[in-house]
């Protein structure tokens, strides 16, 4: 049988219909809440779940292009100030996918991730401390309501509960601190997460009915 | 209790969409949306969105679509004003999906030529590339807005601190328990929690939309009667409750 390019425009059409795009979410959805739940399929719900990671791999490849378009035409552009990082980032990103791939170098390529790439994401993540506390800086200077004051009160004594010298210094912060968590924390945590859950189920009707449309790249708009 | 939640929803929506459309409460961060993107046109400056380094492969997956779907309308609003956007992203898989949600954005605001895939810049599948790339980008070019919404994890701490640094107006929502103070302090409006999900059923304000959203009251009300009926009972000790319960 031959394949014409109109077979194959019938068939992207079909694909591309809101019935289809709904039915292939639902029938794995099915079959997984039907694992979770009763252990009913469990052999083709892992199976399912398999199947979505080495989809999500191939995108890998949809993320390289976009990236390599994205510095390219920063280069070629000289967009002032950036396509110097460009040119940094693409000769890096071509050196080690080299080096990975040819054989007999994964020495120099464990050397270059244990001292380039390890202690730029340490630097990187460092960044999350320092915003911590600049933010809760910045939340002192907005205390304008009870709420707030809660909060910034329960914070400071958040701190000082995990830092071992204020607690050796006042044994009660200790007390107070496992109170704060156990109790309150715990309650509303608690709440929020029912609430969460609430939430996903009502998408997940949504989406079922094909009223929620984000993850096919439209909207319901 | 599973079936019985969502018989719930789908009676919602079904009543809605036969006529008894429920009234719901706006949402100020998402009113707050055209006065963000305003201010942006105003200072002639950029606006910055992320769904977070979350994608659609995962438990975070409903997160990431509510967060998709809000930020699909702040892309159609900014292309209906001419604003310039940057979409940060780490996961290949949205490059796609997002790509999609701007050309549809910039098509219905009428503006398709305001589509340009330089627009999505995708940083490769590491959180520290992440925040790098969007911490680089408010530092550079100083966004009048940015947006965050969707499965956001500690990426959150960076991107909103920084937008703070600079003085953007931000708005952001999460349903992740632990950032939501993050958000409190240094966003000028927030959507906190389930009301991620429930700001994305009400973009649209179709009926059946907004029955979902009672659905999912109706379903917090029962959850309710579920709690306090379960508070007694094992209050009460009764031997029956306790054996249900064990069981």
């Amino acid at each position: 049988m031959v394949i014409t390019w109109g077979m194959l425009m019938s068939i992207g059409a079909i694909i591309r219909r809101k019935e289809t795009t709904t039915l292939l979410f639902l029938v794995p959805a099915v079959i997984v809440l039907l694992d979770y739940c009763t252990g009913i399929g469990n052999q083709t719900a892992n199976a399912l779940v398999g199947w979505a990671s080495a989809l999500a791999m191939f995108a890998y490849l949809l993320g390289g292009i976009a990236l390599f378009r994205y510095h390219v035409n920063r280069i070629r552009k000289r967009k002032a100030d950036e396509w110097q990082q460009s040119i940094i980032v693409l000769v890096s990103f071509i050196a080690l996918l080299l080096i990975a791939l040819i054989p007999d170098t994964k020495s120099l390529y464990d050397y270059l991730f244990a001292n380039l790439v390890t202690p730029i994401q340490t630097a990187i993540t460092a960044y999350i401390g320092f915003y911590a506390y600049t933010i809760f800086y910045r939340a002192c200077g907005k205390v304008k309501s009870l709420e707030t004051a809660v909060l910034i009160g329960a914070t400071i004594l958040g701190l000082l509960f995990n830092a071992s010298a204020a607690t050796s210094m006042w044994p009660i912060l200790a007390d107070v601190g496992v109170w704060i968590r156990d109790v309150p924390n715990n309650a509303a945590v608690r709440a929020m997460t029912i609430g969460i859950g609430l939430g996903i189920i009502q998408l997940f009707v949504r989406t079922m009915l094909g009223l929620e449309k984000a993850y096919l790249g439209e909207t319901g708009a | 209790m599973l079936l019985i939640l969502i018989a719930l929803v789908f009676f919602a929506i079904r009543k809605a969409s036969q006529g008894k459309v429920p009234k719901i409460r706006s949402f100020p961060a998402i009113e707050a949306i055209p006065e963000a993107i305003g201010r942006a046109a105003e200072m002639g400056k950029p606006i910055h969105m992320s769904s977070g380094f979350a994608g659609l492969h995962d438990a975070s997956a409903p997160m990431t679509i509510a967060g998709l779907a809000i930020l699909s309308h702040v892309a159609e609003e900014a292309a209906r004003r001419g604003v310039p956007m940057r979409y940060t992203v780490a996961l290949s898989h949205l490059v796609p999906v997002v790509e999609e949600l701007m050309k549809s954005a910039c098509a219905r605001a009428g503006r398709p030529e305001m589509y340009n895939p330089d627009t999505i810049y995708y940083v490769g599948e590491t959180q520290n590339a992440f925040m790098a790339a969007a911490m680089g980008f408010i530092y550079r070019e100083r966004p009048a807005a940015s947006f965050l919404f969707g499965a956001t994890f500690y990426e959150t701490v960076t991107v909103l601190g920084s937008a703070a640094v600079v003085g953007a107006f931000q708005i952001a929502g999460t349903p992740r328990v632990f950032y939501q103070p993050y958000l409190i302090t240094t966003c000028d409006y927030t959507l906190l929690l389930d009301e991620l999900y429930a700001a994305a059923a009400a973009l649209t304000k179709k009926p059946q939309d907004l029955g979902s959203i009672a659905g999912l009251d109706y379903s917090k009300f029962l959850s309710l009667i579920f709690i306090a009926l379960g508070t007694i009972l094992s209050t009460a000790g009764l031997a029956w409750w306790n054996a249900l319960l064990r069981w």
